[in-house]
């Protein structure tokens, strides 16, 4: 999956931002490492960014750099765990994951139970797949255990979720990014998920 | 978490350590500290080891001072040789001397009064470099960048220590670029001046751009 890229020059056009800006938001590491893709052209080495999340994370810097501080915006999008935890009452009452997910796949905690972010996160991965009528409640058990076991182990390294069907049979994997997956035909590729994504949207449910 | 507590350091003469947190440290002599250090401040005259990271609030360098890992200061004041085996992450640095950088240098304000070698990107919002002696980075980009030749260099060049000061780069992008005795593949900036002894590939500027008679530049665009 070749994604699409954009050029510094014509990121700094489109978004009307100065070389200064775009530096100083990468220095207080707004804008990850490893989005900065060198490449050579015919004027030499360009830099070029993931089209996408780039346009996507420059519109949320330009949103919220009146509100807040950049290392306060750098906090917020930094890709790391918080340590942020949350009573299983308080998921329910914010709704940050749906009820049907809460009662199906946690039955044995009670409300007071508190959550750490970890686990948050899981239950918020499963919830988005099941709101996307994507996948089954069943397949929602598995891609749980699937989280738990394997995800800890990137250690806050980025990576994605893969979520593959084949004549009715699905299954699930974790990759660490950059990645490129070819599949044999046949296979539907239903979801792919930048968990560094998830991480965000949660974190700007939280705050 | 417990309140942690910080103690000082203080190490006098040939003297090594197993690094650590710390509040104050304090060096004068040859020293060695053999893993990361964490620290408020950090004095140093002389000549200090780090076999890992450093991250202090402030470092305050007379002297030599070799970082195994990265360096992670606020502040840096100093004069001598900074050598970091990675990258370099500040704030506020003002420095004579040499810098030595093996990955990425990015600093809020950096004054410097000397020479740098950096693998990676130099990023500043505010650049002041009066070279020495030969610089060189890989990219450079900032808000404001000036580059100028210390006017010293003039005398030194009669005692030639270790070759012209002049600047190395393949990319330098600012806001506000000016540059003297540099040469750069690609300069882009909105306000551009190519100074003296520039060599330039190619420049592509927003608002102006001044080109001194004795600068080579070999295409110039606007945008």
């Amino acid at each position: 999956m070749e994604r699409d890229l954009i050029s510094k020059k014509d990121l700094l056009d489109e978004k009307g931002i100065s070389y200064g800006q775009l530096y100083r938001w990468k220095r207080k590491q707004l804008i990850p490492e490893e989005w900065f893709i060198r490449k050579s052209t015919f004027t030499g080495q360009e830099t070029f960014f993931p089209k996408d999340l780039m346009l996507a994370r420059i519109d949320k810097i330009m949103n919220m750099k009146d509100d807040l501080s950049l290392d306060e915006l750098a906090d917020k999008l930094s890709p790391l765990l918080p340590d942020y935890e949350m009573r299983k009452i308080d998921i329910h009452k914010r709704n940050i994951v749906s009820q049907v997910v809460l009662e199906r796949f946690t039955p044995e905690d009670a409300d007071s139970v508190v959550y750490t972010f970890e686990r948050l996160l899981y239950l918020y991965v499963v919830d988005k797949l099941l709101q996307a009528g994507e996948m089954s409640l069943e397949e929602g058990e598995r891609l749980l255990h699937l989280m738990r076991e394997h995800f800890p182990k990137f250690e806050g390294k980025p990576c994605d979720l893969v979520f593959i069907r084949k004549m009715g049979v699905s299954s699930f994997a974790l990759l660490s990014v950059p990645a490129e997956m070819y599949y044999e035909s046949g296979v539907k590729l239903i979801a792919r998920l930048p968990m560094a994504e998830c991480i965000e949207q949660l974190k700007g449910k939280l705050v | 978490m417990a309140e942690e507590v910080r103690r000082d350091l203080k190490m006098i003469g040939e003297t090594s350590s197993a690094g650590g947190k710390f509040r104050h440290i304090k060096i004068t002599g040859e020293s060695v500290l053999t893993g990361d250090v964490d620290c408020i401040k950090l004095a140093n005259t002389g000549e200090v080891v780090v076999n890992g990271g450093l991250r202090t609030r402030e470092l305050k360098v007379t002297g030599e001072c070799e970082v195994k890992g990265s360096l992670e200061a606020q502040i840096v004041r100093g004069r001598g040789e900074l050598k970091i085996s990675s990258s370099i992450r500040g704030e506020n640095i003002k420095f004579t001397g040499n810098i030595d950088a093996g990955g990425n240098c990015e600093v809020g304000v950096l004054e410097m009064d000397g020479a740098f070698n950096v693998a990676g990107l130099l990023s500043a919002d505010v650049l002041e470099l009066k070279m020495y002696g030969p610089c060189r980075a890989r990219e450079i980009g900032g808000t404001k960048l000036v580059i100028k030749r210390s006017k010293a260099t003039k005398l030194l060049n009669l005692v030639n220590l270790k070759g012209h000061a002049h600047l190395t780069a393949d990319q330098v992008e600012g806001d506000l670029v000016e540059l003297e005795h540099t040469i750069a593949a690609v300069v882009r900036g909105n306000n551009v001046t190519i100074g003296p002894g520039c060599q330039i590939g190619r420049v592509e500027y927003r608002d102006t751009l001044n080109i001194h008679k004795s600068a080579l530049v070999k295409e110039s665009h606007q945008l």
